[in-house]
């Protein structure tokens, strides 16, 4: 048994009738999986993906350790504003995520299950859900969700603040751009910085604020030229980074650690090979991905894993929000971006914005993973598929979950996945489904 | 006529154009078209409405319009397929041209006609109830409006949409307060639930669910009063004319105000449906993949009984809703006395088509049993999927004789046999049964019963009798699975029944058997040799069977396998016991009770979920649980 299937089965087997333990015992999981994650011999992590990995199990970490400057949050809460005031988030796909990537989500998901939470339900709020009811997670000082982008925020954070006796902040998106709409998203903004201010006990420092501003300004410019120089370059990385991004590019955003790893994302493509200058023999083939990735699922790693044949270019999870802060408003400029990302609204604007990422990215071919429980992004994928025909790139709509392994046959998933790469490699016409 | 799909919808503005409002509920029979769609997974009444408005069947979505709002997600992508799928109709099908209508896709000019629905317009809703989403939704139902006259080239007629609102207040009937009643809650639920409830249920059923409720406008502006000429103030309104920002504020505000559906972030209201003292009891309607309603369902305040039902809205499994209202409604005293004792005439023909007279050795009416025969014997027949029971006892309530035929494709000819093999081991004939109750999935099939009662009554009778102390009965049958939970003195109190997949029932063990090449004797032998615990993680029979083919391919034991299979059958039935409150002891029946395999897992599984050891009882005999539990009632009730 290796040590990750131990502490599945060790978390799974206690966490019911020893909370206080499996607490414990998964801080002190997750601490000493930090101390592994330093690069060693032979790796081929980049620099920046090793400071990736880090910071984002740093960011785990730390609610469980304090929850008392926690806030339970979904992707899109607004994280300048958290650090700002000193506070933790802590996002319930990511939190689920690293529940999955230590073999114990199931337990949760079981115990959320057995609780009423329904199994089509969305599996990683599910999870997190199992482990807020199981007392795994600490009361945290804070609950923050938005409408946007999916339904399952309204129910997961209402659950969630129900049993921990406490109110969540809301904030509702309306779908189109326009004064009033951004004009109703900031003054609940203001709310929630009143909220914040009231239960810290101190004033949003504005110093710290701007702070965060301009890290994610910066931190945004970094992506923008990440993004050019892939379009040129072989850039070698893994299916569990594209997931980390999401993290820093998210709930991260706005702090010192976030900048410095889209920093060094920079540098280190800066020092990738220009295009058909990699390791393999010609040109690699590029492939987007729409959605989460399941990152356990081995013939994907063995697919796209520092692979020499295919290249995994980006999730459209990390290109949805690529826009600064404007510092003289910023809480209007923060409503804009979430109006405005590519996943509120209709499924075409996500898929003029997909489509437009494949082509600045030069892709051959684009994946589109319906996770199971999601109708948002799920109920528009053949949409999706559409555009992306339409514009040339090949593409495949795969089912599965990406936290949950029993949704997911490996058996299939490969078959689906290898016929998908061998049409790229064919260059063959035609989408795949 | 416009259609709509959401009680939020500013249907009153339809008169104010001289529509009429039609609520969207179509049952559609398959989803062909809205699969080829819409990725497969999402919810059944999502896909009915998009099937019907693209197909352009007429009946229940024959409209010119139809109105979204984004009541959630699925909904908001049908409105997205339908007004694309518009656009592509209209020529403007490259990308950039789908780029910019993007932008304005909810917002702007609905676009040219696609299929059945002419325009599909989008309202966009908030979650929250505050002034300011107040103005904010009053701005959309004012674009809206806008959007609407530009699309009917009719001037909005505001007197006409004040004196729907008034209207509206008038349709809601007088209070009936004091009167008892069961309310449908949930999600939105097909017309032939909402009949099927009614028609077996003794009290009134009110239709509470998500797209129902009652419509009240208070402090309704004089429709006389109001200039149809006058001019907003450029507010929410935007100078649109003939409506004022007060005007579309006060509505906005009426209509958010309505009893919260559980997509709205404050959901609290909706304590007062079920704290009316009037509610007798609850018939809880969620559909497959309509996540919001099973949050509430699990928070349902105690001592109000209530039954979930979850559909995927078509009308397939309209068979087994209704016979799990009967046992609700039967367990609840709530039954309608004709729905109990069937008459003769319904017996109606078996499912091969012949009719009652075919039957006539057998046929032993409720009016002449009495006078012709010694009443020595009782008999239950138990009409299963897979396989058909039946039981004779005598006025001892003692087993007389008993026996099990595949049920096969003539459900009746089973009965039939069954009963036959029963009456030859006891050495007895029709003549001396006093009475005969059918029950399982074919028991209406089964014309020579004078009475048809649910199988989950008669598992619970049947259970207690074979297992007095048991509290609650998990029954694994070759279709379904079932936990029933028992009072003290046998009465189900709260049954829960898993049919929607093979995940959990005997058919997952024949699927898994036939992978393995192993009959079921075997299979049930294996399971108890394991060496290694392996994980059989998928929930669907489908995947489960190529996850065994790929373990096999591994090079594990067929035993390992056997025992993941048995592990897997055991949790899926354990974790629906644990939704349940299920407490020991535990009495298992039904046919996969006999296999010893399944029942260590399911021992070891419920251990693992409440901590205590033992408390899994099987009976002798487990799978003539269900026909032993209609003979004792035929017994009782003769």
């Amino acid at each position: 048994m290796n040590v990750v299937d131990f502490f599945g089965q060790t978390v799974n087997r206690n966490f019911r009738r020893h909370p206080r333990f499996t607490r414990g015992f998964v801080r002190l999981g997750y601490a000493a999986q930090q101390r592994m994650l330093r690069g060693k011999r032979g790796d081929r992590r980049l620099p920046s993906q090793i400071l990736l990995e880090q910071l984002s199990m740093r960011a785990m970490r730390a609610p469980l350790s304090d929850p008392s400057r926690t806030a339970i949050v979904n992707m899109f809460a607004p994280a300048e504003l958290l650090h700002a005031m000193g506070l933790h988030p802590l996002c319930a796909e990511g939190f689920s995520s690293y529940l999955s990537g230590g073999r114990c989500e199931r337990g949760f998901l079981d115990y959320a299950s057995e609780r009423g939470v329904p199994e089509t339900f969305c599996s990683y709020h599910r999870a997190l859900i199992g482990a807020v009811l199981a007392d795994l997670v600490p009361k945290p000082r804070f609950i923050i969700s938005s409408s946007s982008v999916c339904d399952a925020n309204t129910s997961t954070f209402r659950t969630v603040a129900a049993h921990y006796g406490m109110d969540a902040f809301y904030i509702d998106v309306p779908h189109e751009e326009s004064g009033d709409a951004v004009a109703y998203v900031r003054g609940q903004l203001e709310d929630l910085v009143r909220l914040l201010e009231d239960g810290m006990g101190k004033r949003m420092d504005e110093e710290a604020l701007g702070r965060a501003v301009r890290n994610t300004n910066a931190s945004v410019r970094y992506q923008l030229k990440f993004i050019e120089e892939l379009s040129r370059r072989d850039f070698y990385t893994y299916i569990a980074a594209e997931m980390h991004r999401i993290i820093a590019g998210h709930n991260l955003l706005g702090t010192d650690e976030a900048l410095a790893f889209f920093r060094a994302q920079y540098e280190d493509i800066l020092g990738s090979p220009p295009l058909g200058g990699g390791a393999g023999a010609g040109r690699r083939k590029r492939v987007i991905w729409c959605h989460v990735l399941p990152y356990y699922v081995a013939p994907l790693k063995e697919a796209f894993n520092f692979s020499d044949r295919y290249q995994l270019l980006m999730s459209d999870l990390n290109y949805d929000q690529l826009i600064g802060l404007d510092a003289g408003d910023v809480l209007g400029s923060m409503a804009r971006r979430l109006i405005t990302n590519h996943f509120n609204g209709s499924a075409e604007r996500r898929a003029a914005s997909v489509t437009d990422m494949a082509r600045k990215l030069g892709a051959d071919g684009a994946v589109i993973f319906c996770h199971w429980g999601c109708k948002h992004s799920n109920g528009g994928a053949f949409m999706l598929r559409d555009a992306l025909k339409d514009a040339g790139v090949h593409t495949l709509v795969l089912d599965g979950d990406a936290c949950d392994r029993r949704n997911t046959n490996e058996g299939q998933f490969a078959t689906r996945l290898q016929a998908f790469l061998e049409i790229l490699d064919g260059r063959q016409g035609g989408a795949a489904w | 006529m416009v259609g709509y799909v959401c009680k939020y919808t500013p249907i009153e503005v339809f008169a104010g154009f001289g529509e009429a409002p039609s609520f969207l509920l179509p049952e559609e029979a398959s989803y062909d078209c809205a699969d080829s769609l819409m990725w497969p997974a999402v919810c059944g009444y999502a896909k009915s409405v998009l099937q019907c408005l693209h197909e352009g069947d007429g009946g229940a979505c024959a409209c010119g319009a139809a109105v979204f709002t984004d009541c959630c997600d699925a909904m908001k992508r049908v409105y997205d397929i339908l007004s694309r799928g518009a656009v592509q109709a209209g020529g403007a099908t490259d990308i950039g041209a789908s780029a910019e209508h993007a932008g304005s896709a909810y917002a702007g000019a609905p676009p040219e006609s696609a299929g059945a629905v002419a325009a599909p317009f989008m309202v966009w809703l908030p979650r929250v109830i505050t002034d300011a989403s107040i103005r904010e939704y009053a701005r959309g139902v004012g674009s809206f409006i806008e959007r609407y006259e530009a699309y009917c080239g009719r001037r909005f007629d505001v007197p006409a949409f004040l004196r729907a609102c008034a209207r509206a207040n008038a349709g809601n009937g007088p209070a009936r307060d004091g009167e008892g009643y069961v309310a449908l809650m949930g999600a939105r639920a097909p017309a032939s639930l909402m009949n099927a409830a009614q028609g077996l249920c003794a009290l009134p059923v009110r239709n509470l669910t998500c797209g129902s409720g009652e419509r009240k406008f208070s402090g309704i502006p004089d429709a006389d009063r109001v200039n149809n000429a006058g001019v907003g103030n450029g507010g929410v309104s935007a100078g649109r004319a003939g409506l004022t920002d007060e005007l579309l504020i006060w509505y906005a505000g009426e209509l958010l105000a309505q009893t919260p559906c559980m997509r709205m972030n404050d959901s609290g209201a909706r304590s007062a449906l079920t704290g009316d003292p009037s509610l007798k009891a609850v018939v809880y309607h969620t559909i497959q993949f309509c996540d919001f309603y099973g949050f509430e369902y699990a928070r349902l305040p105690q001592g109000v009984p209530a039954l979930k039902l979850e559909t995927d809205y078509t009308p397939a499994s309209s068979g087994q809703l209704a016979t799990r209202l009967q046992a609700f409604f039967e367990s609840n005293g709530m039954l309608l006395a004709d729905a109990r004792a069937r008459a003769p005439e319904s017996a109606g023909p078996s499912h091969t088509g012949r009719g009652p007279a075919d039957y006539g050795a057998f046929r032993i009416t409720g009016n002449d049993r009495r006078d012709d025969m010694p009443n020595r014997y009782y008999a239950g027949v138990d009409s299963g999927s897979t396989s058909t029971n039946a039981v004779v006892i005598d006025a001892d309530a003692e087993i007389v004789a008993s026996s099990t035929v595949p049920t096969g494709a003539d459900s009746a000819a089973a009965a039939r046999m069954a009963l036959s093999e029963a009456l030859a081991e006891a050495h007895s004939t029709e003549g001396e049964l006093a009475a005969i109750v059918a029950t399982g999935y074919g028991r209406v099939s089964v014309p020579f019963a004078a009475q048809d009662v649910t199988e989950i009554t008669c598992h619970a009778k049947g259970a207690h009798r074979l297992a007095p102390g048991a509290r609650t009965v998990i029954d694994i049958g070759g279709q379904d699975s079932k936990v029933i939970r028992l009072s003290p003195d046998g009465s189900v109190t709260e049954f829960s029944m898993n049919d929607k997949c093979a995940a959990g029932t005997g058919r997952f063990l024949e699927l898994m058997a036939a992978t393995l090449g192993m009959d079921m004797d075997e299979m049930a032998r294996a399971g108890l040799r394991p060496g290694e615990t392996v994980d059989i993680s998928s929930m669907c029979a489908v995947f489960a069977e190529s996850e065994v083919i790929s373990l096999i391919a591994r090079g594990k034991s067929i035993e390992d396998i056997v025992w993941g299979v048995d592990l897997a059958i055991a949790g899926r039935v354990a974790s629906m016991a644990t939704r349940l409150g299920a407490e020991a002891p535990y009495v298992m029946t039904g046919g996969v009770a006999n296999n010893a395999g399944v029942v260590k897992a399911l021992g070891e599984k419920l251990r693992e979920r409440s901590g205590r050891h033992g408390g899994l009882t099987v009976p002798g005999s487990p799978q003539i649980c269900g026909a032993l539990g209609a003979a004792l009632i035929a017994r009782d009730t003769a």
